[in-house]
């Protein structure tokens, strides 16, 4: 009962993401087409004509990734360590022990909250000269491939953004 | 005809349910060209659509948004890792970045891969 709220936080936080990443992309492919001279409308269209049904992608990978395997074996394994430092702490009274149970729980307490902070800010954790974009991983050769305009907000995004 | 991933996975239940063992062959050709895309460079989505798109000289035509449940079963899995950055343009994008589990499974797939296609065409050409 007490995760619920929690549980619901994280999977907005995830939907979230999710939107934002599929938006860019289909943001991506109306520049494209527009860039090849369609109008805003006609671009938007078959923009979405060849992402697929938006929604239902959405809700396919909200599934998938509440479920991902990776991540909640991450998190039990943190929750394992910290109990571990817990018990060793209560029921074993060495003071060595309690050093080391210690450092577990702080180790787990770090990790959880790491994880935390870095699905709420990922931005904070790349470094701002990073050469490495994604569009210059695009083959830049090939004209059908946009480059990316340096507003703001595309057209699409505009129109979503106005509603 | 276009072929969606879709088709193909019909077409592999369909046809590999009949062979034990091997009900996902079809099922992983997606999964296989992101792999192999993957093998090259880190790259967002639309990269990865892109780049599928180029190769295959849209011979198949794949509908961009599904390779994002694809994206993320294997990151389930974990043949790749993602992590949010940021564009050349500061826009925020995800990227996906193979694993070593991931590199291991693409060269199991793609021995798998030639070697159903070359039973296969030699049974199209015996048959």
């Amino acid at each position: 009962m007490i995760m619920q709220p929690i549980k619901l936080f994280q999977r907005k936080k995830t939907e979230q993401d999710i939107e934002d990443e599929l938006l860019h992309h289909v943001s991506l492919l109306t520049q494209a087409y527009l860039d090849q001279g369609m109008s805003f409308e006609e671009a938007r269209g078959a923009a979405l004509k060849r992402f697929g049904n938006m929604n239902e992608i959405k809700n396919e990978c909200v599934k998938i990734s509440i479920n991902n395997p990776f991540l909640l074996l991450v998190k039990t394994g943190l929750l394992m360590l910290f109990l571990f430092g817990v018990l060793m702490r209560i029921f074993i009274p060495v003071e060595n022990f309690r050093h080391l149970a210690d450092v577990l729980m702080w180790l787990a307490v770090l990790g959880r909250l790491f994880m935390y902070v870095r699905s709420l800010k990922p931005s904070l954790f790349v470094p701002k000269n990073d050469n490495a974009s994604p569009l210059s991983l695009i083959n830049k050769s090939n004209p059908a491939i946009p480059t990316y305009d340096q507003r703001a907000l595309t057209p699409l995004e505009r129109v979503i953004s106005d509603k | 005809m276009r072929i969606y991933p879709s088709h193909l996975d019909n077409l592999g239940r369909r046809f590999f349910s009949m062979v034990k063992g091997r009900t996902d062959l079809l099922q992983g050709t997606l999964e296989l060209m992101i792999l192999k895309t993957l093998s090259r460079e880190t790259m967002h989505g639309y990269g990865i659509a892109q780049r599928i798109h180029a190769a295959a000289d849209d011979l198949l035509k794949i509908e961009d948004g599904s390779l994002y449940p694809a994206l993320y079963r294997m990151e389930g899995r974990g043949w790749i890792r993602s992590e949010w950055s940021l564009s050349e343009n500061n826009r925020r994008a995800k990227f996906y970045k193979l694993t070593k589990s991931g590199r291991k499974q693409l060269e199991a797939e793609t021995a798998n891969w030639s070697r159903v296609s070359q039973a296969i065409t030699r049974i199209l050409q015996t048959a």
